[in-house]
């Protein structure tokens, strides 16, 4: 096993800040309002090595100082989610914005009825990375980035850091070994929400209303689910979307504007969240509970589908009888930001 | 999270929901309770964070309604009143003097400043009105007078510390732009440009466009974007 694996892990990120010795850490009193920082992202690996012509899953893990969020890439009414650009050695490829894999986030409504969705306390956006055929074993390549996100509490800031990781080329017999940051990438797969194809979601699309239902036979475990839905960026415009995309249930009533003319389908991320369980013990739940409400967190996430229900040619109020919930490859919440 | 009770709630048949927009659009804060609350949520009193079930939501000053009517004072205390302005061409923006989007196009790019200084000239009024409630970040008229001086608006600021103007047109972000035609309607409501980086400006500015078109008589290819920037800072 030759494979051997260098982390940048941030580190020029907090170099910036000297005197800050990371999250959490007590600042003193800062110059600026911007002079203290809110967020990191470092860039993590989940394998030491890859194959020649193999793909090693990349992440970018955002830590955030409890009390604020980051957005993700999916429409919100304010924010604008993390972009990064990256150096890479010729021949590696890394998958186009679009390919990246954005955990399922939590639902945020502001005074005034602003809904966002956001992550708090840390997000881990998965980023696939692919060697070329002609990779030589041995070879350690470096993978160089810079990012910058938007940290909100009740006040924004742009924030930024440099993304750096190092990989390793391995041989057809070698196994790629897992990092220390493996975990964290297995957990944020666990929060990307899956297509929607097995998942018993049934979508009718009748007039301007969408209604959606998840479950319907299943019998409630863990007391009442709750259903919400989070519009991708380019779903069609939602009318009234702070009453209408989350509900106890299994079901949502989604009413769509049809007068949006750049935007057809329904398109976004179908969350189903169960109440905490208090037993002692219970983990359950992808990855901790979302909503959290002060510190309250109440529900967690069960799971997430991608959703895509296609807008009827001619809508006449009738149903329709496709109901035409499907979810291409990972498609869905288009990402790197809207240009 | 303070749910402020600001109307009744208004049970409404289903068949209002499902009314064209246009209904439930009407300018002023009519607020009509969505139908869709009552299909669902029964019997759940927990309160999910964003859900308020007694509130009703307007969809705000959407394309080709009655620009909703305002009066407000600016930072040196000077009225303006939408009502005096009839027959005028009007761009409204959603301001915060420190919100980085804001900072964006008033100071790294002068993106308004720009777009006034051109259309000025050609009769059209422009108007900053800043929703941040007190105590809130942006709010404050020393501020905001200090922040005129420094990005070198050459318009007034308005403050509108209630909220209610910023609730009535449906304004979201900072910047959040409307622009009302000489019929006093809303002829645009979006976003400033299309690019929500932290420092570049759009290829397309949006209110631009729509103002050549405004000012030509023309109708307005694109009336409606989704706006980005900070959320406005209401006080409930």
């Amino acid at each position: 096993m030759t494979a051997s694996l260098l982390l940048g892990v941030g580190t020029a990120a907090v170099a910036q800040v000297p005197g800050i010795p990371g999250l959490g850490g007590v600042a003193v009193e800062p110059k600026r309002k911007d002079a203290v920082r809110h967020s990191q992202a470092r860039l993590i690996v989940e394998h030491a090595g890859v194959r020649a012509g193999g793909t090693v899953m990349l992440g970018i893990h955002m830590t955030i100082e409890p009390g604020w969020h980051t957005y993700w890439n999916g429409r919100s009414d304010s924010g604008t989610p993390l972009t990064a650009e990256f150096e890479l050695p010729a021949g590696w490829a890394l998958g186009a914005p679009d390919e990246w894999q954005w955990p399922t986030p939590a639902r945020h409504v502001g005074e005034g009825d602003i809904l966002d969705h956001i992550y708090e306390e840390a997000v881990t956006i998965l980023v696939p990375l692919k060697a070329p055929e002609g990779a030589k074993v041995g070879e350690t390549v470096r993978i160089k980035g810079k990012a910058e996100w938007l940290v909100c509490k009740e006040a924004c800031v742009f924030e930024d850091g440099t993304l750096e990781a190092s990989v390793a080329v391995v041989g057809e017999k070698d196994e790629p070994k897992p990092t220390a940051d493996a975990a964290l990438i297995a957990a944020a797969r666990a929060r990307v929400p899956v297509t929607g194809k097995g998942e018993n979601v049934k979508a009718v699309w009748a007039g301007d209303v969408v209604t959606i239902t998840v479950d319907k036979d299943a019998k409630d475990v863990g007391g009442a689910p709750r259903v919400e839905f989070y519009p991708a960026a380019d779903c069609i415009g939602l009318v009234e979307p702070v009453y209408r995309t989350s509900a106890s249930g299994a079901s949502l009533r989604l009413k769509v504007d049809l007068s949006d003319t750049e935007r057809r389908d329904l398109r976004g991320v179908l969350a189903v969240l169960r109440p905490v369980v208090t037993t002692v013990g219970e983990t359950g739940g992808i990855g901790g509970a979302v909503g959290t409400d002060g510190g309250k967190a109440s529900m967690r996430l069960e799971r997430s589908i991608l959703l895509h229900v296609r807008r009827e040619s001619g809508v006449t109020g009738e149903q329709s009888p496709a109901g035409g919930v499907d979810g291409p490859k990972q498609e869905g919440p288009s990402a790197g930001g809207r240009k | 999270m303070k749910t402020l009770k600001l109307f009744p709630a208004l049970l409404i048949a289903g068949g209002l929901a499902f009314a064209p927009m246009a209904l439930a659009q009407n300018a002023q804060p009519a607020p009509t309770a969505p139908a869709g609350d009552k299909d669902r949520g029964k019997g759940d009193k927990k309160a999910e964070k964003g859900e308020k079930k007694d509130k009703g939501e307007t969809a705000g000053a959407m394309p080709g309604t009655a620009a909703p009517a305002f009066s407000l004072t600016d930072t040196d205390g000077k009225t303006h009143s939408l009502a005096d302005l009839k027959g005028k061409v009007v761009v409204l923006e959603w301001f915060n003097p420190e919100c980085p989007f804001v900072v964006k196009h008033h100071k790294v790019n002068k993106t308004f400043n720009t777009l006034h200084e051109e259309y000025n000239s050609k009769g059209v009024v422009f108007m900053a009105i800043n929703s941040s409630a007190k105590g809130k970040e942006g709010n404050g008229m020393d501020l905001n007078k200090k922040m005129k001086g420094e990005f070198g608006i050459q318009y007034p600021i308005l403050i509108d510390e209630s909220g209610m103007v910023g609730k009535a047109y449906g304004a979201k972000t900072t910047p959040h732009v409307f622009i009302i035609d000489t019929d006093g309607k809303i002829a645009y409501n979006g976003a400033i440009d299309n690019d929500r980086s932290r420092s570049k400006a759009g290829d397309k500015n949006y209110a631009k466009m729509a103002l050549d078109e405004v000012l030509a008589k023309k109708a307005v290819t694109t009336p409606k974007t989704d706006p980005y920037g900070c959320s406005v800072k209401y006080g409930s």
